[in-house]
């Protein structure tokens, strides 16, 4: 069997098919949702090379599809994205069908995923930005509604992703003409600045994050945040691969200063923001660009205990934010105008929800028992022997996020005279104590969960050494 | 030479005319020659065939745009005010200046003709401020196809990937795609 063939053109046309059969939408929910976590399972069971498979691997596959000279290569990091992106699909679709949503993410959202494991495994690397953007384009599909208000964010995120791949393709033809000779000192400088520029287009550094607040605000929860929580992580994993592939740009200070630097810009223009929302969707919007600058300072830090740090910041944000996004549907369901005010007596109306949305939301700041902790505490370690005075940075940006979620604590315990109580059904409540266990057990037993998520860097055999 | 010369003063002045005008289809038209004049510039460096692909896809989507604003009623939009037209042409001069001076220095970085890189840069520029002086998806739109026709003259010099010239292509209509859904043309099936 092939692998690019199973998780990336099958999905692909799964896809398409799902898109006839739409008018039966609810057993295209199940089909999707059965089909991710058949593709999981499948990559669970399967070897990419049968010297190094374990016991459980009974299932081998040829890593490489060719197509006209170009192809799709699945490697260890690409197999770990499968697992994780295709999870996260499947437990998507599952609660669209849980609840009972209809969302363009059914099916678009297999085309999406496969698109983004393409940008991963597509060599030459230099397509990657032209899929990336094909990925960008289904997914405004997905998350816009011609029929609404205003789709400006959506616009925005078209923009800005459209600018920055050219800027990408171009270092692309740079390191690529560096593969036949040794590149020098002026065109690295060059590569640089352009990779640079593109990922900056691409990961929303400021001030090209308006994109991200503005999506979570107008578009729904439902579309908007799986969007929002992915679409970063790719960029992200797309970052190490590049740096991973061309020896001159790993070695290259000045990129890990760069990252350094846009990291805590993200970190810190994100927290002063989230702290002034008053609309709790943007609030969310702001938080998901503090999560990206945290994986960006982790790579910052150069050393293998650093690039593992990022692929433990995916799974707290992915953990983190799913639990929010999913609370955040259950409240919209309530409220019109998700106002932060709106949390006021939840915990009264509510104990699941209110005790739900505490932790994911201490889970983000990496308070202890969380799942935010054990990725927080070993970054704040291995950055401050990075800098000091940025670690102090991060540590006041942090600190700035836990006060906002102090003031929204205090707003979801508070008494107030409104008693009107959150219909929430025995099976969402089932559905929330499933959440608040996963985020607890994260905290609680990190290794179990985080290991399996190093995965997507140990693939990459020249950062992590 | 002289049909380069033609050219880098057709692009200053297409670029010069989708700034000011303010009807949708004059403003498709000046797309579509901008479209041509960069079909002009690959066929030189390019066999014709994967040339034709990047004009006849580009044309596509200005069709499929063209198609959706004649299906919809449009209102009549302001008209604008001369000094309005005025900062806009001059914004667009601004572009032009810059590309006209920074390009000798860009060649040393991309070693491409002077021409391809002076047309490339002034779509490129001018896109950009396209999308910023305007506020509608189809500005939106049209300002990201002049963008990338700025890049696609300069990139095609560089690089001659049949794969990427039909990557591209799926690009262009597909932004063109999302423009008309954006704009009511299609329906996806209703999401809500």
């Amino acid at each position: 069997m092939n692998a690019p063939l199973i998780w990336i053109i099958f999905p692909l046309g799964l896809s398409l098919l799902l898109l006839i059969l739409r008018k039966n939408y609810f057993l295209s929910c199940l089909i999707q949702a059965g089909a991710s976590f058949i593709l999981v399972s499948l990559a669970i069971f399967s070897s990419l090379d049968t010297v190094s498979s374990s016991a459980s691997q009974i299932i081998e596959v040829n890593p490489v599809f060719n197509f006209l000279g170009r192809s799709l290569v699945i490697d260890k990091s690409v197999k770990t994205m499968i697992i994780i992106f295709y999870s996260f699909l499947g437990a998507w679709t599952s609660s669209l069908y849980f609840f009972k949503i209809k969302s363009k993410i059914v099916p678009l959202g297999l085309a999406f995923i496969a698109l983004l494991l393409s940008t991963l495994s597509v060599e030459p690397f230099l397509y990657s930005a032209l899929i990336l953007e094909i990925a960008v384009i289904i997914s405004v599909i997905m998350v816009t509604d011609s029929s609404a208000l205003s789709n400006k964010g959506a616009l925005r995120y078209l923009i800005y992703f459209t600018i920055g791949m050219p800027f990408v393709l171009l270092a692309g033809w740079y390191l690529a003409g560096g593969e036949i000779t040794p590149v020098n000192e002026e065109q690295l400088i060059q590569a640089t600045l352009l990779l640079g520029l593109g990922f900056v287009f691409w990961l929303g550094v400021f001030p090209f994050q308006s994109w991200i607040p503005l999506i979570a605000e107008e578009n729904r929860s439902t579309e908007s945040l799986f969007l929002l929580i992915l679409m970063p992580v790719s960029v992200v994993v797309l970052l190490l691969k590049y740096l991973n592939g061309f020896v001159w740009l790993r070695e290259y200070l000045i990129v890990y200063q760069a990252l350094r630097l846009f990291g805590l810009i993200m970190v810190v223009t994100g927290a002063v923001w989230a702290f002034f929302q008053k609309n709790f969707n943007r609030m969310i919007g702001y938080l998901l660009i503090v999560s990206t600058g945290m994986m960006l300072l982790s790579v910052s830090i150069k050393t293998t205990s650093g690039f593992i740090l990022s692929s433990y910041f995916i799974f707290s944000r992915l953990s983190s934010f799913f639990v929010l996004s999913w609370l955040l549907f259950l409240l919209t369901r309530e409220y019109e105008n998700m106002d932060i005010s709106s949390l006021q007596s939840l915990f009264l109306k509510s104990p699941f929800a209110g005790f739900a949305i505490l932790l994911s939301m201490f889970s983000i700041s990496g308070m202890p028992f969380t799942s935010g902790f054990p990725a927080m505490q070993a970054f704040y370690a291995n950055f401050s022997a990075e800098s000091t005075i940025m670690n102090f940075g991060v540590i006041i940006s942090i600190g700035i996020i836990s006060i906002l979620f102090l003031r929204i604590n205090f707003l979801v315990l508070s008494r107030f005279n409104d008693t009107k109580t959150i219909s929430i059904t025995q099976s969402e409540k089932a559905f929330l104590m499933l959440l608040i266990l996963l985020l607890l057990l994260s905290g609680l037993i990190p290794n179990v969960f985080f290991p399996g998520f190093a995965g997507i860097v140990n693939g990459y055999e020249f950062l992590v050494k | 030479m002289f049909l380069n010369t033609g050219l880098i003063a057709f692009s200053i002045l297409a670029t010069g005319v989708i700034l000011l005008l303010e009807d949708w289809r004059g403003r498709l038209a000046s797309v579509s020659i901008i479209q041509l004049i960069g079909f002009i510039l690959i066929v030189q460096i390019w066999p014709i065939a994967l040339a034709s692909v990047k004009l006849i896809s580009g044309l596509m989507g200005i069709a499929l745009l063209s198609t959706t604003f004649l299906a919809k009623v449009r209102e009549k939009g302001e008209t604008l005010i001369t000094s309005s037209r005025v900062f806009r042409l001059m914004m667009g001069a601004f572009g032009w200046i810059i590309v006209t001076a920074t390009v000798q220095r860009l060649n040393a970085w991309l070693p491409i003709s002077y021409t391809n890189l002076f047309i490339g840069m002034v779509f490129f520029f001018s896109g950009i401020l396209y999308i910023s002086l305007r506020t509608s998806t189809l500005d939106t739109i049209l300002g990201l196809l002049v963008f990338l026709e700025g890049f696609d003259v300069i990139y095609s010099s560089l690089e001659g990937s049949a794969l990427v010239t039909g990557i591209y292509g799926i690009v262009i209509i597909s932004i063109c795609l999302t423009g008309s859904y954006l704009e009511g043309g299609f329906n996806f099936g209703g999401s809500e």
